[in-house]
């Protein structure tokens, strides 16, 4: 401990020395610790009774004369500094400007408003004037820190409110940005102004819960008044703001663990740093803002368990503390929730979520010069894989690869003796052509049973009540609350009248996902993304192969293995050669403490795609070695694809 | 080496006894015909049923074949399930295992007579499974959440389905036992996750809790040997644990008290089967790594009915799952299948 003050003390003296003590002819600044402690101890107290004098200063500066801190005082200021602030002075000589102009820095006494500083009248000799702390910091701030003066009046309080409002939270994505972030923040004269704010912030909510507990009764109007610019710095900053500066100024003196809060934390406390990304926590916390749910997971762990129940998929989950670790190891690019447990065939999801990941609909839309399809980003819980397999729908039909979806909404008009049929998706989406609300107003309305003017809505069985008069008019689709997003029976009212017989489902979703016989060698989900958005494919058999893929750019790699192996915890083996294929994407590793092992961050087809688990990769492999003797032609399944 | 030495080996070996398992060992579980077909074998190897063609299933009795099952399918994949009565065999057939993936898939099912040239169709569910010398079939209906019982001797005249309370895990697969006749154990999981071990009677629906879990972290999985009920909770977080419970069931509908008779906080596979070979279950036990994640279980245990005791058997590689065939106790591992012998 004391090694590590003595040491730190001394880098910052060597830094500043070459700043502030540039004249041959004064003391030396290099003293032991000992000497520098005595110093600090005994002789500040000499320093609280003296004469200001900041006229000398101005006067003796416009003549060119230089001045320099007294060595025993700026010594005395770097040993009472806390290594944050040592840290800062060390990296940049100008936040000595910034710490005096904001009044953060102390001596032996505490916090002091007069500095001695040293100049040479004549040539061999110097001599000690005292001037004020404002003084010295405004003579640095107008001869070598002009950044500093402009952050000074940045920080004013008229300017704050829109200073505040132009500051970004950063998100890097690789350490090697963090750490040039980290020392951009080190340089920047509005770093110290931050920090200062967040203190005081801290230290008003503080003073603001001794007043509340009735500990400090006595409160005078100057206190209240400081107690509420602080809170009111806070509400300003707003809290993810506040929270990233929080990490920024506790970690002036470590870059790694500043690091650590983008990297190491918590994936969703990071992810809500971003306000676009709050709808992705709402499904787990309904009453609570994004930023409140992280903290909660954060707490407690094991609430992600059994969570998001509107949202089916496989249970229990893991805790949110396994989560967050494979999500941040996770390359998959989502920015959805889904529900594997309403897709019946899970390979919908798989083949979504690939196609979601690399950016289909632009690749293709490049590819094809048709018109690009909106982003299906966001569904709400009813709905909520209606964006995986809109895209997978989507895809499909651009490339003329009908026969792999044949869910179909039928409508025969007897009037008219036509059949009407269409692919269609439980969703509600305006801006896709599949959606059951698009397909069933166009079915209806080129039949001529319906007014041109209405749009079919969707509503949940429970919630249609024909009694009210707002269901009497208009066009409505009734869906069950168990369906399945491809294959399920509805009704369709139209002025309180029932389709009951012209509307009917059919058809389902069957597509192979790799090859298994002759006919589907060219005609598999693999090879259809291998052909049409150029993805390139490589095998991979070894942990070794799999990291080394894993490295390259948007790289995922897709399985397929038998859910017995896979997740043994969940599917348990009762006959000889059962398998029960489902796929998977490998989005990352983790490192195990066992080094021929790692786990793979595993989205498999039946979890929630933020829900990935850590499975051990000789776990996988035996799921897929147990498909590969399954499968008729000894496929090997697992693939790396990248682009 | 002098009688003193051997006499301190021994004395080490004895303490060591009760914690290491001499008396198995693991070998390859290699059927003559291909392996990946093999949809049973007797434990004596008589009687055999093979997947052909990737689309029949056949018999082969003391080298008789009889094909008992084709499908129209090109490909369709196969399940034999058969217990050690020998009196009937239950038929799974997935007739698009290529073209649809989906853990909760409903399936066909047939039943016939063990050795029997054909098969008749049952219904569609998935995991069929034989109770009470064969006589009773029971299986799950992922789509509607139930469990179907059919009585093969009065077939179609004593079927009895019921739903399970589970409305939010759409792959939990419910473990059924008969106790007697029309008499079930069975388990359930409600909205918050717990799991629970429920006795039911069929025919007047009613009902008693053998034992409920407290979280959601808790599964329960149960095998019955005569009158003993085995149960055992698993702990799948981090700070794993498992408590073997024992009952008995003293016939219409009375139970003894539940005991604990066994305890560990080590990470364990939330599945535990009764012995072919004695009064006993096995449970595989995961590593003792110190890692937070899982890892395939290299440790089969044996514990003693109702006593307690237990053994362990390290195992040469890890393994993913337990189940038995007949009289015979496999492990399975990439695939690949191993037998444990005595």
């Amino acid at each position: 401990m004391f090694f590590c003050k003595s040491f730190f003390l001394h880098v910052s003296l060597f830094i500043i020395a070459q700043n502030v003590i540039a004249n041959p002819l004064l003391p030396g600044l290099f003293e032991s610790l000992d000497r520098i402690i005595k110093a600090d101890t005994e002789e500040s107290s000499d320093w609280n009774n003296v004469q200001i004098n900041d006229s000398i200063l101005l006067k003796k500066s416009r003549e060119g004369t230089s001045f320099y801190i007294a060595p025993e005082f700026l010594q005395s200021i770097l040993l009472n500094s806390t290594s944050q602030q040592a840290h800062l002075l060390k990296e940049n000589f100008c936040s000595l400007a910034d710490l005096l102009w904001l009044n953060l820095l102390r001596n032996g006494q505490g916090k002091f408003n007069a500095i001695p500083l040293l100049y040479s009248p004549g040539k061999a000799s110097y001599e000690t004037v005292w001037v004020s702390r404002e003084g010295y910091a405004k003579y640095l701030m107008n001869t070598k820190c002009k950044k500093s003066e402009e952050a000074a009046y940045l920080f004013s309080a008229k300017n704050l409110p829109n200073v505040i409002s132009q500051i970004e939270v950063p998100n890097p994505r690789e350490e090697k940005a963090c750490y040039e972030l980290f020392h951009q923040a080190l340089k920047d004269s509005k770093t110290p102004y931050l920090c200062y704010l967040v203190d005081s912030s801290a230290k008003g909510e503080l003073s603001l819960k001794m007043v509340q507990s009735n500990q400090n009764k006595d409160i005078d109007e100057s206190s209240k008044k400081i107690i509420l610019q602080s809170l009111k710095a806070k509400e300003l900053l707003g809290e993810i703001k506040y929270d990233y500066l929080q990490n920024l100024c506790g970690n002036l003196n470590n870059k790694e663990k500043f690091c650590s809060y983008f990297f190491s934390s918590d994936y969703w406390k990071k992810r809500m740093i971003q306000k676009s990304n709050e709808e992705l926590l709402k499904p787990m916390c309904t009453d609570k803002d994004g930023k409140s749910c992280a903290d909660m997971m954060n707490k407690n762990p094991s609430m992600c368990i059994w969570s998001m129940t509107n949202y089916p998929s496989l249970l229990p989950k893991v805790s949110c503390q396994e989560s967050s670790i494979a999500l941040n190891a996770s390359s998959l690019n989502f920015n959805y929730r889904d529900c594997p447990g309403r897709i019946d065939n899970s390979a919908i999801t798989n083949a979504g979520r690939i196609l979601l990941h690399f950016g289909y609909d632009k690749i293709l839309f490049a590819k094809m010069k048709k018109p690009q399809p909106p982003d299906f980003n966001w569904n709400s819980e009813m709905l909520c894989s209606a964006n995986v397999a809109t895209s997978f729908l989507d895809f499909s039909l651009k490339i003329d690869w009908e026969t792999a979806w044949e869910s179909k909404i039928c409508f025969v008009d007897r009037l008219q003796r036509k059949n009407f049929c269409s692919p269609y998706i439980i969703s509600n989406n305006e801006m896709s052509a599949f959606s059951l609300t698009n397909t069933v107003t166009e079915i209806l309305k080129k039949a001529n049973r319906m007014d041109k003017g209405y749009t079919c809505k969707t509503i949940s069985t429970k919630q249609y009540d024909n009694k009210l008069l707002k269901f009497k008019t208009g066009c409505w689709i009734l869906i069950p609350d168990q369906y399945e997003i491809t294959t399920t029976l509805l009704k369709i009212v139209v002025d309180d009248r029932e389709y009951r017989d012209v509307f009917s489902t059919q058809g389902n979703v069957k597509f192979p996902f790799t090859s298994f016989n002759t006919q589907t060698e060219y005609n598999n989900f693999q090879y259809k993304i291998e052909r049409e958005l150029d993805v390139k494919s490589s095998v991979i058999k070894t942990l070794p192969s799999a990291e080394l893929f894993l490295k390259k750019d948007q790289a995922v790699i897709n399985g397929v293995g038998c859910a017995e192996e896979l997740l043994p915890d969940h599917f348990k083996t009762f006959t000889i050669n059962q398998c029960s294929p489902i796929s998977f994407i490998i989005a990352g590793l983790v490192k195990s403490s066992n080094i021929a092992d790692a786990y793979a961050v595993v989205h498999s087809s039946i979890d929630e795609v933020a829900s990935p688990r850590l499975i051990s990769w000789k776990q996988v492999i035996f799921s897929v070695e147990a498909y590969q003797k399954y499968h008729p032609q000894l496929y090997w399944s697992l693939y790396g694809l990248s682009r | 080496m002098v009688y003193r030495d051997r006499w301190k080996y021994f004395l080490i070996l004895l303490s060591l006894g009760h914690k290491i398992l001499f008396a198995l060992e693991v070998i390859p579980f290699l059927p003559k015909d291909k392996s990946s077909s093999l949809l049973y074998q007797s434990s004596n190897d008589q009687v055999k049923y093979i997947s052909q063609n990737q689309n029949t299933v056949s018999l082969i009795d003391n080298s008789k074949n009889t094909m008992i099952y084709q499908s129209n399918n090109e490909i369709s994949r196969f399940q034999i399930y058969a217990t050690a009565f020998q009196k009937n065999v239950l038929l799974e057939v997935d007739d698009m295992p290529f073209l649809t993936q989906n853990p909760r898939k409903n399936k066909k099912i047939f039943w016939g007579i063990f050795k029997g040239g054909s098969v008749n169709e049952l219904g569609e569910g998935a995991y069929p499974k034989l109770h009470l010398g064969d006589d009773w079939v029971s299986y799950y209906d992922f789509s509607k959440k139930s469990i179907i019982f059919h009585y093969l001797p009065l077939l179609g005249k004593n079927n009895y389905k019921i739903f399970l309370n589970n409305k939010s895990s759409p792959y939990f697969l419910p473990e059924v036992n008969f106790l007697e006749h029309e008499q079930i154990i069975y388990t359930d999981v409600n909205d918050k996750g717990e799991e629970a071990l429920i006795s039911l009677n069929l025919k007047t629906n009613n009902f008693i809790f053998l034992h409920k879990s407290t979280s959601a972290d808790k599964k329960i999985s149960h095998c019955i040997m005569d009158n003993n009920i085995v149960f055992g909770e698993f702990d799948s977080t981090s700070q794993s644990n498992f408590s073997l419970y024992h009952m008995t069931y003293n016939g219409e509908k009375s139970f003894s008290e539940k005991k604990n008779i066994f305890n560990d906080n080590g990470k364990y596979l939330p599945s535990l089967i009764c012995s072919p070979f004695d009064k006993s279950i096995f449970v595989l036990k995961r590593s003792l790594s110190k890692s937070k994640f899982a890892d395939p279980p290299t440790l089969l245990i044996n514990i003693s009915i109702p006593k307690g005791n237990s053994t362990e058997l390290s195992l040469d590689r890890p393994f993913s799952q337990l189940l038995t065939m007949d009289s015979r106790l496999l492990l399975v591992s990439g695939g690949k299948f191993y037998q444990v012998v005595k």
